[in-house]
């Protein structure tokens, strides 16, 4: 009787440890994720309030803090979409935008995390190729801009909502017919 | 969502963003009491649970709600008249507000119950030119074009894949909300069909009982039986006209359409330089001759003072601060106010503020303005707007009215005029102290076989 009641008990202390050696990290990954989205959002709300150096500070902080993150990832494409569409500074975003692609080789996936507003989901790659894309066309480079442009037309999925690959198709439809 | 250190520390809510921009402005200004309350009232929020905060003595000062919803608060006196406070207003006094949008905003009793922030273009339909283009046919200039450019989107394949899978028209026949009479609205109106008015003593008369309303009803209905609008359409509630158009992208046309958001949408779901609008869809040939036709417009939620309010002064320098020609000209900037701005964030920029078609205030000019060659597509149907009055009793009616006319549909009724009748007497069961029409006047389409302008 004493030895099945030890056995009880071993057998409780074993899977208590197991079970907070295997929750731990996931508790603690959600926390992190938790202050990351925290952070990015308080990121966007200072661009909403028209604070756009706050804003561009805040998204680098995201994007430096959790590079491991696709929600850092997606940072790192805002602070450098703030460069080029606030401060106009073509040279600078395309460095951000070529430095973000040679980066992530692999596909990083945004999913709905955020509160309910409108965002990017899907391969934020994309995002990257598009703009390199628009900043090709600001300078007069159509063919180089093409070639974004049908990167992500190509690597794109077939998700309708996908705004930035609807927007790569509409300017390919516009652009003149390669050579 | 948490902006520490933004906007003056505040919890910051999306719906409130601007209202804390405000507050912020008062404070810089050095005004005592900066804390302001305003309640946004979205889709169809129970306003009695907001009768019983009232009478609990927690009046919010503003409110920004729809027009169904403000006559409703204004039905319980419990908005403030603007009038007075405009009178005292400079930028008012000069001539810079849209005086027939404001009029737009009166209530029965002639008073000013709020300001909108503008009103969009007139309805439009819009198709597939790329789906046309397929089947090298032309867009439609009346009903019984339109219908037979439905059965090639439904039955000839138009996308060329293969597949029984698209449709020609997108309605929905959701009663809910009256979601139905929406689309059918633009049907409706092209008819030269008004839902009702008021007459003199400030009564609702219903005007939709009409030979004119009975043909767009058959028109439908024929429609509906052979399949244009898809088999699924009267049973899913899930799913919006719009939304069949632009998402599912199943259906060849839509409407209504509105010149302000359609080139946004188009863009972001890949529909740029595949569509068209359609600015007339007469119907018939007699109706083109007669030059009889309609649309009609919206005016974008209102804000209202609330009588109630226990700072009627900060409120109404809320109004003023809000409806100045500085947070006017932010809200048509390619960036927008706050929350559009988090769209605009949130989409790279792919997204832009819409573009009024019309400012309340005619000295803020929008920074992208809509496409000339639309304007001009669209400008001349301002000449056939028909502006219906404000009724707090509008959601239920068209709710009933939808109910009358999908049974119709259906078959349950033996003839469009006795759907009509049904529908013109729930308008009446309804709309406490409306009055049925004078035969000379609402029914004068009736005698006459055509409707007067």
């Amino acid at each position: 009787m004493k030895s099945k009641r030890k056995y009880v008990w071993v057998g409780t202390v074993i899977a208590v440890t197991v079970a907070v050696g295997l929750l731990t990290p996931r508790v603690l990954g959600i926390h992190r994720l938790r202050g990351a989205i925290a952070h990015y959002e308080t990121a966007a709300a200072a661009y909403m309030l028209y604070d756009v150096e706050k804003a561009k500070q805040l998204f680098e902080e995201v994007a430096t803090e959790y590079s491991d993150l696709p929600i850092g990832a997606m940072a790192e494409l805002k602070h450098a979409f703030l460069v080029y569409d606030e401060d106009g500074d073509r040279e600078e975003a395309r460095e951000l935008f070529e430095r973000f692609d040679a980066r992530h080789p692999d596909p990083v996936l945004h999913l709905p995390l955020t509160p309910q507003r409108f965002e990017y989901f899907g391969d934020v790659r994309l995002v990257a190729w598009y703009f390199l894309g628009k900043i090709a066309q600001d300078e007069g480079n159509a063919s180089e801009a093409r070639s974004w442009f049908e990167k992500v037309a190509k690597t794109g999925s077939s998700n309708p909502s996908n705004f930035i690959l609807a927007e790569s198709k509409a300017i390919l439809m516009k652009m003149a017919p390669a050579d | 969502m948490n902006s520490d250190g933004i906007g003056g520390g505040h919890e910051v809510s999306w719906d409130t963003m601007e209202i804390k921009q405000f507050e912020d402005y008062a404070r810089k200004q050095g005004w005592d009491d900066t804390e302001l309350s305003v309640v946004r009232f979205v889709g169809a929020d129970d306003t009695t649970k907001y009768i019983a905060s009232q009478i609990a003595g927690e009046s919010p000062d503003v409110i920004i709600a729809s027009d169904a919803q403000i006559t409703f608060f204004n039905d319980h006196n419990l908005i403030e008249p603007l009038d007075p406070y405009l009178e005292q207003w400079s930028d008012y006094r000069e001539g810079n507000f849209n005086a027939e949008m404001m009029d737009a905003c009166r209530g029965r009793d002639g008073k000013l119950l709020g300001i909108p922030v503008y009103e969009n273009s007139p309805a439009v339909f819009a198709i597939r030119q790329d789906w046309l283009d397929n089947l090298g046919l032309e867009a439609p200039d009346t009903f019984a074009e339109a219908k037979e450019i439905w059965r090639s989107f439904t039955f000839d394949d138009p996308d060329g894949n293969g597949k029984d899978d698209t449709y020609g028209f997108g309605l929905t026949m959701s009663p809910k909300g009256g979601a139905h009479l929406r689309n059918l609205m633009a049907f409706m109106h092209a008819a030269r069909v008004s839902w009702y008015q008021l007459d003199e003593q400030g009564r609702y008369v219903p005007m939709f009982n009409t030979p004119d309303a009975a043909f767009v009803l058959n028109f439908m209905k024929s429609c509906y039986e052979e399949g244009l609008f898809g088999e699924d359409v009267m049973f899913r509630s899930d799913t919006s006209a719009t939304r069949r158009f632009f998402v599912d992208a199943d259906v060849g046309m839509s409407g209504p359409n509105f010149a302000d958001w359609f080139p946004n949408l188009a863009s972001v779901y890949g529909l740029s330089g595949k569509t068209r609008f359609i600015p007339f869809l007469w119907q018939n040939e007699e109706a083109r001759r007669l030059d009889k036709y309609g649309t009609f417009t919206y005016l974008t939620r209102m804000r209202c003072l609330m009588r109630a309010s226990a700072n009627k002064d900060l409120g109404w320098r809320y109004m003023e601060y809000f409806f100045s020609r500085e947070w006017m000209s932010k809200y048509v900037s390619r960036r927008g106010l706050p929350f559009i701005r988090g769209r605009y964030l949130g989409q790279f920029g792919i997204f832009k503020s819409e573009s009024p078609w019309k400012m309340v205030r005619n000295d803020v000019i929008p920074e992208i303005p809509i496409d000339p060659e639309i304007v001009a597509q669209i400008k001349p149907l301002e000449k056939y707007v028909l502006r219906m009055p404000m009724m707090t009793e509008w959601p239920k009616v068209s709710t009933a009215i939808t109910e009358v006319f999908v049974d119709y549909y259906l078959g349950r009724y033996p003839t469009a005029e006795d759907a009509l009748d049904e529908a013109e007497d729930r308008f009446m069961d309804i709309v406490e102290g409306a009055v049925r029409p004078d035969p000379g006047f609402a029914h004068s389409s009736y005698n006459k076989g055509v409707y007067e302008k």
